[in-house]
């Protein structure tokens, strides 16, 4: 178990400087920056995402909600009062946490496709409040334009460089922060619930607070990424919400699998990639990226993650097969 | 408040109810025989108005064998749909909790794929029966009034199956013990197959009734899930009779919600009362886990 996690943590490292120095190589390439930032500010959702989805087990449907909404926290703040963008940010990740502790408290004590039904109502009620609501500020069907960049003293980000970089640190802060939750009591709490529900809970393993403390702590990360996201894109409008980034996000998750820690970082660098390319096609695209989820989902429940094993399972199949020379 | 007027309330609440009611029955039937939520049920309704559209367009036939095939068709989409995105599936231990996100999965692929097919433009397709019917103070429009009627009917119908056809009573078994169905010699996976194929059914009889009233756009099935899902969460999922009671009820508060408080108002409404509903019966009025 020891040597493994180090393993896991020397390829973690190993990536880190990796990623910090290729800017060096790369730095003229605006398309592949784009999408790198683009896959950090990803793989860190969709890592969240999986936090409740995979190891809690619940069927939450909300997370792409928390993305727009943190990023909308943040755009008014900015847009609308004048606040700073590194303000507007983490305050953007507390209203996620907010709204999510809001709709965890009642819904996480829902068992099985309950929370999943309420989790995706919410989200499909987000973009008509974000159209109807140009009154509070969120700026209608066109949305918010034109948003502040980050910017450190007297210089701004106007360079793909800058962004690169905060959006790795993010990346490698977050993900740290998801691993040590997956590691920790809490994770093991999820375990032991996976395992042997009515064992764990005659511990005393209370599913309830656990659920709703992994609630909070990926609406707070999905909100954050949010934010960075919007001040990123420099725009936000209800589309933030439509099916198309759902599916984004949700292909992604399918994609590195669920409850397989790096699985959902890695699925979402491929995925970005992928739907870049596929970006001529217009609406083709959301349809091949629909075939990925089922597709995956039906032939590697458990994501690439889960390749490896399933090669050997095949081969093994094969071999017993042949052995016993009789269909299985 | 005048007579007129609280008549003219409760018609549109009954219409509004039945056609609830039609988009629950599908889900709540899967869910009651498979315990899998099919989250392309909107989109099952989605293609089969498109189907119904292509038709009337593109062909000369009459509209009530357009109706009939697409009717037809929708029964063997369901078939088709729970043979490509579910069968494959039950080899897994954990089968049901991968089904769910295979459906949403097949969801967004369904409407994708009509977004790509046929654009986003609104399209609509016209009235089985035309004209006003009108007794003492209530008038209806005769497809609204067909609404109702055709909902009662297929309540009556779904109610019999299930009771006293073989098929329907071998559908409750498996819905009861799956296990034991099973040992009893009860083919479960047609049977799984005939609960989506009944839902495919549903979705086409509903989407020739109401898209003459509610234009058809690749993700308008979401606006019809979301009415449904509301009503099966109110009723409990896995019921007819809690669907039926919970449609007319949320149908009656939405009506008279817009009329006293204005059509802003009416989602906060129905999402406080189905919070309210959660928290003090969390599986509905008469649902099962």
């Amino acid at each position: 178990m020891v040597t493994k996690l180090s393993k896991k943590s020397y390829f973690f490292l190993g990536s880190l400087v990796l990623f910090s120095l290729l800017p060096l190589a790369i730095h003229d390439d605006r398309r592949l920056m784009n999408l790198l930032i683009l896959s950090f500010i990803w793989a860190v959702v969709v890592a969240s995402w999986d936090l409740i989805m995979g190891y809690g087990r619940v069927y939450s449907f909300a997370q792409i909600a928390f993305f727009g909404i943190g990023g909308y926290t943040s755009a008014m703040l900015t847009k609308n009062l004048g606040m700073s963008p590194w303000l507007g940010i983490p305050i953007g990740g507390a209203v996620a946490l907010g709204i999510g502790l809001l709709i965890g408290l009642p819904c996480l004590r829902l068992r099985g496709m309950y929370v999943g039904m309420v989790t995706f109502a919410v989200h499909l009620i987000l973009p008509v409040l974000a159209r109807a609501g140009r009154a509070i500020g969120t700026g209608g069907s066109w949305g918010l334009l034109n948003l502040a960049p980050l910017y450190v003293g007297e210089y701004t980000f106007t360079s793909f460089v800058p962004w690169y970089y905060v959006a790795l640190g993010m990346f490698a802060l977050f993900l740290f922060i998801i691993y040590k939750i997956i590691n920790s009591p809490i994770g093991l709490a999820f375990m032991a619930l996976r395992d042997s529900e009515p064992f764990a809970k005659s511990l005393g393993v209370d599913e309830y607070r656990h659920l709703l403390i992994l609630f909070g702590i990926s609406a707070f990360i999905a909100g954050i990424m949010g934010a960075f996201y919007t001040h990123y894109m420099s725009v936000i409008d209800p589309n933030i919400f439509s099916i198309e980034i759902f599916l984004l996000g949700f292909a992604m998750l399918m994609f590195g699998g669920m409850a397989a820690f790096p699985g959902a970082v890695i699925g979402a660098f491929p995925i970005v990639f992928i739907n870049y390319t596929l970006a001529p096609l217009r609406e083709l695209r959301l349809v091949i990226l629909g075939i990925i989820i089922v597709a995956v989902m039906i032939g590697l429940p458990r994501g690439i993650m889960e390749i490896p094993e399933a090669v050997n399972r095949l081969i093994r199949q094969r071999a017993l097969k042949k052995n016993r020379g009789e269909r299985i | 408040m005048t007579l007129t007027l609280a008549t003219s309330l409760l018609i549109t609440g009954a219409v509004l109810g039945s056609i609830y009611l039609m988009m629950a029955l599908g889900l709540t039937l899967v869910y009651g025989v498979t315990r899998v939520f099919n989250f392309a049920q909107g989109s099952l309704y989605v293609w089969a108005g498109y189907i119904v559209f292509v038709l009337h367009r593109g062909t000369e036939l009459p509209y009530g064998l357009i109706i009939a095939i697409c009717i037809g068709s929708m029964f063997g989409f369901g078939l088709a749909y729970e043979r490509v995105f579910i069968y494959p599936l039950r080899r897994l231990a954990e089968w049901r909790w991968t089904a769910v996100i295979v459906t949403l999965g097949a969801a967004l692929f369904l409407d994708s794929l009509a977004t790509w097919r046929f654009g986003t433009k609104a399209r609509t397709f016209p009235r089985i029966v035309e004209g006003v019917f009108e007794y003492g103070v209530a008038s209806i429009t005769r497809q609204d009034l067909l609404i109702i009627l055709v909902t009662i009917a297929v309540i009556f119908i779904l109610n019999l199956f299930l009771g006293k056809a073989r098929a329907g009573m071998a559908m409750q078994a498996v819905a009861q013990d799956p296990v034991g169905a099973n040992i009893v010699g009860i083919p479960i996976n047609r049977m799984y197959g005939y609960s989506f194929a009944i839902a495919g059914l549903l979705a086409g009889i509903s989407a020739v009734l109401l898209v003459p009233r509610l234009p058809l756009f690749p993700l308008i099935g979401w606006t019809v899930f979301v009415k449904a899902f509301t009503v099966l969460m109110f009723g409990g999922l896995g019921s007819i009779k809690g669907a039926t009671i919970a449609a007319y009820i949320l149908a009656l508060i939405e009506v008279f919600a817009i009329h006293y408080f204005g059509a802003v108002w009416a989602l906060p409404i129905y999402l406080g009362i189905l919070i309210i509903v959660l928290v003090f019966r969390p599986k509905g009025l008469f649902g099962v886990w």
